[in-house]
C-alpha cells in the first residue's frame, strides 16, 4: 500500500486546515461533525464514545505534534480518514508532552479485507516520521497542497 | 437514539476494538505502530456498560453472544446487516423511534443507521 492509496480514502471535503478546539475532546467532535456532514453516519455519539475509549486505553499522539484517532465502528462499510491541522496545537497526552498539529483520524469498519486499516496507519506514520514532511504539511496552503507534500509531489 | 439501543452499540464498537488487542498478530502491528493495546482495559469498560443495561436486554445481548460475534448490527438498504434478511417496513418505522428490536430471521439486536 502507497501513500497514493491511503489518500484515496480521504478528501477535500474531509479535511480541516485550521482547528478551533482547543482540547482533545473538542477536536475529536470537531473531525467527527465533519465526517458526519459528509457521509452517510449518522451515529455520533457512538463514534465519539468509540475514539474517546481508544484514547483512553493510550493516546494515538504518538509522533511529534501528530495523532491518529482510530477505531472500529458498525457504523461504516468502508475505512475513512479524516485530516485535520491545528496551527496553534492542541494538547493531546502526546509522549513528549508537546502540543499536537496534524490529525489523521481513521474510521474503519467491523471487517476489512486486505487488512487495509492498520496497513494506512502503517503507511501514515512512516510518511510522518519524517520532519520535512511534517513541517510541510503545516504550511501547505490547501488540500492539494497538503497532498502533495505526502505523496513528494508523485 | 433511545439510550438502552446506544449503550448495546456502544458496547459491540469496544467488542471490535477488543478483538482487535485479543488478536496476536493485530496487537503485535499496533503496537509496532506505537499504539498500546490493553484488552482488559476495553474489557473493563464493556462491563462497566453492560452494568447499564437493562437486566432482560443484557440477558438477551449476552445469549445471542454466545450464538454471534456480532450481536449488534445496522439495517442497511432494508436488510439485517447479520443475515441478510429483510427488514419489513413495519420494523423499519419503529427502528426510526430508535426502539431496540430484533431481526425477525435472527434474532440479532438491529438499529437504523
Amino acid at each position: 500500500m502507497e501513500i497514493q492509496d491511503v489518500l484515496k480514502l480521504a478528501s477535500a471535503d474531509l479535511f480541516l486546515p485550521d482547528l478551533t478546539a482547543s482540547d482533545k475532546d473538542g477536536v475529536l467532535e470537531e473531525m467527527v461533525d465533519a465526517l458526519l456532514a459528509q457521509s452517510q453516519l449518522s451515529n455520533k455519539d457512538s463514534v465519539l464514545s468509540m475514539l474517546k475509549s481508544r484514547e483512553a486505553m493510550g493516546s494515538t499522539a504518538v509522533g511529534p505534534g501528530i495523532a491518529f484517532p482510530h477505531g472500529r465502528t458498525l457504523a461504516t462499510d468502508d475505512l475513512i480518514i479524516v485530516i485535520a491541522r491545528s496551527r496553534q496545537g492542541v494538547p493531546f497526552d502526546s509522549m513528549d508532552g508537546d502540543p499536537t498539529h496534524l490529525f489523521f483520524m481513521l474510521i474503519a469498519p467491523p471487517q476489512d479485507s486486505g487488512n487495509q486499516y492498520i496497513r494506512s496507519l502503517a503507511v501514515l506514520t512512516e510518511k510522518l516520521s519524517d520532519a520535512d514532511v511534517r513541517t510541510g504539511l503545516l504550511e501547505a496552503g490547501d488540500y492539494a497542497a497538503f497532498c502533495q507534500v505526502l505523496t513528494g509531489g508523485e | 437514539m433511545n439510550r438502552q439501543l446506544n449503550l448495546l452499540v456502544d458496547i459491540q464498537n469496544k467488542e471490535l476494538t477488543l478483538r482487535d488487542a485479543r488478536d496476536p498478530e493485530k496487537a503485535k502491528q499496533f503496537e509496532a505502530l506505537g499504539f498500546s493495546m490493553d484488552p482488559d482495559k476495553i474489557q473493563a469498560e464493556i462491563d462497566k456498560l453492560l452494568g447499564e443495561v437493562d437486566p432482560r436486554q443484557r440477558r438477551y445481548y449476552e445469549r445471542l453472544k454466545t450464538r454471534y460475534s456480532d450481536p449488534v448490527v445496522p439495517v442497511r438498504d432494508g436488510h439485517c446487516t447479520g443475515c441478510y434478511a429483510n427488514v419489513p417496513t413495519s420494523f423499519t418505522s419503529e427502528l426510526r423511534k430508535n426502539e431496540v428490536q430484533q431481526c425477525e430471521s435472527c434474532g440479532r439486536i438491529i438499529f437504523q443507521l
